[in-house]
């Protein structure tokens, strides 16, 4: 099949701005990316990517192995060097980008060798608090009720004093996103945060978010491989494959005939099944 | 008349070499045991063998030309460490690097010791210490760094820790990683550099390790193993010293031989209490 979608097919928020105008109509956007291009050694990882998310969004990025989904995630976060374009971060250019503490980050389940590290589940949460700390860096009273703050919030306030190393997989990844939560950002980046989770770990860790997306008004970025899964939750989709090939609500998703076209209709189906059986129980 | 083993140690303090070695140990120790906790826990644990190879290669140039040792050890040593961590960023695992530097300086070394003959006397010193010929410019030199060891850790405790952590994660709050381990390797240049002098250069990375390893089997908390660290290192160092005036055994080798009863002790100790 070829691959001829074009840029953000039928995206709502995907507008053509000139380079002066990041603002969409309603709001300004907490984050824009035009034109996003990296490579790897010779090869296009990514190519002219463009999209916004706006305040309160619920942004789902899907696509297959080896899409870019990732990379776009780090070229988001400074974390790989950008061969073209531009990302903005509320309304500012990366370089000179410094208020990361409103950005929370749950980078992919981790394959760091945690098992003798000895820091504590609070020591692990208070590392998110560093971006708003200038030199030298000191935890405040009020850093530690944070702490406290985002455990609760995420549910494991009884791991507090635990060591990271010692935690299973789903407590460590409910710790990790205390983490990207302890700063209260207003952007919250998710990297397949559910891949090690069992069903009902997974199930738990999309209402959490889900949860903070609405009751809070933190939008979210979350980059999934369980398809049909952020089809109950997202509020908006990214299909990625190493360009954007859709971006916009559900509902232009699941009705778009270029989308079917390209996708074959199958994962299209299993997406907007799930969404409209959510939707029903909402 | 000496009639026990403390009178024995009680005389043995009476002398300045011994006081020397004392301090010079002890403070050596600290910077080692401080900086390995990081080195292990970022895989980084052989980087005291390779630094230690590469400063031996360097003396080996220093005696060759008639300079003081640590004038030339010293900016080495620091350009080894920056050049391992470059190596493992961009090319090799970091344990190749390691491993790579390390062979590279041992090979100088001993290239060098068999070019000038005249002092291989003095380069085997380097390669088992002597830690009784202290002088006391190496005393202060190992006194100021350790200093500035203890003044880098309290200012930059938490970005140390976000590094050591996830050093990814840790550029997303701000932190320069690549700022943050360069800091971190030429302190423990340094360090290895005057704990030649300790333990000597095959000894070297003991003191890195030891403690480090022992610390993180009894440790509560990141902090606590960095107390347990340096006290399991200071501890050793003046153990094994009045060990090797006791029994008048080498002191580098008394050292590494304490360090290995405390691990076990901690491992053991660490299983029956499940710590």
């Amino acid at each position: 099949m070829p691959v001829t979608a074009p840029q953000a097919t039928a995206g709502v928020s995907a507008k053509a701005e000139s380079p002066r105008d990041f603002r969409s109509d309603d709001s300004s956007p907490l984050l824009s990316v035009r034109d996003l291009t990296v490579f790897y050694q010779t090869s296009t990882v990514l190519e002219r990517v463009r999209f916004d998310v706006a305040p309160g969004e619920y942004v789902g990025i899907v696509g297959p192995n080896g899409s870019g989904k990732t990379t776009l995630i780090k070229a988001i976060l400074g974390l790989v060097e950008l061969a073209e374009g531009d990302v903005r971060l509320f309304g500012e250019s990366l370089s000179g980008f410094s208020r990361w503490d409103r950005v929370g980050y749950l980078p992919q389940m981790t394959t760091l060798p945690l098992q003798r590290f000895p820091a504590t589940v609070a020591e692990v949460v208070s590392m998110g608090l560093l971006a708003r700390k200038t030199f030298p860096k000191r935890l405040s009273k009020a850093d530690e009720e944070a702490v406290d703050r985002a455990l609760s919030l995420v549910g494991v306030s009884s791991l507090r004093s635990r060591f990271i190393g010692r935690l299973s997989g789903g407590q460590r990844q409910r710790v990790f996103l205390a983490r990207a939560l302890v700063s209260e950002p207003e952007l919250l980046v998710l990297d397949e945060p559910v891949t090690a989770l069992d069903p009902d770990g997974r199930e738990q860790f999309y209402q959490t978010v889900e949860r903070l997306n609405r009751q809070l008004g933190t939008s979210v970025l979350l980059v999934s491989h369980d398809s049909a899964t952020i089809g109950k939750y997202a509020s908006k989709i990214l299909y990625l494959d190493r360009k954007v090939v859709f971006f916009g609500a559900f509902g232009e998703f699941c009705g778009s005939e270029e989308v079917t076209r390209y996708l074959g209709g199958a994962f299209q189906h299993l997406v907007c099944r799930q969404h409209h059986h959510h939707e029903s129980h909402a | 008349m000496l009639d026990g083993p403390f009178a024995q140690i009680a005389q043995a303090l009476q002398y300045t070499f011994v006081q020397r070695a004392l301090l010079a140990g002890s403070v050596v120790a600290f910077s080692c045991a401080f900086l390995g906790v990081f080195l292990i826990l970022r895989r980084f644990s052989m980087i005291g063998d390779g630094l230690a190879h590469s400063a031996f290669a360097s003396i080996g140039l220093a005696l060759l030309l008639g300079a003081y040792p640590l004038s030339v050890t010293m900016p080495v040593a620091a350009v080894a460490s920056l050049l391992i961590r470059k190596l493992s960023e961009r090319a090799v695992f970091g344990d190749a690097a390691v491993g790579m530097v390390s062979a590279t300086g041992m090979a100088v070394g001993v290239f060098l010791a068999s070019m000038g003959r005249g002092f291989n006397v003095d380069l085997f010193s380097y390669l088992f210490g002597d830690i009784l010929a202290v002088t006391s410019a190496e005393v202060w030199g190992a006194s100021l760094l350790s200093l500035v060891v203890v003044l880098v850790a309290v200012f930059f405790y938490h970005d140390l820790l976000a590094v050591t952590f996830d050093a990814e994660y840790a550029r997303v709050v701000g932190i320069r990683p690549d700022r943050v381990e360069s800091v971190l390797l030429v302190l423990t240049a340094f360090t290895v550099v005057l704990g030649i002098k300790v333990v000597g250069t095959l000894l070297v990375s003991s003191l890195i390790i030891f403690p480090a390893v022992t610390a993180l089997q009894v440790a509560r908390g990141f902090r606590s193993a960095l107390v347990l660290s340096t006290v399991a290192g200071v501890a050793s160092v003046i153990l094994g010293i009045f060990a090797a005036y006791l029994f008048d055994a080498p002191a580098g080798a008394s050292i590494v031989m304490v360090n290995f009863v405390f691990f076990a002790l901690a491992y053991t100790g660490g299983r029956l209490f499940r710590l």
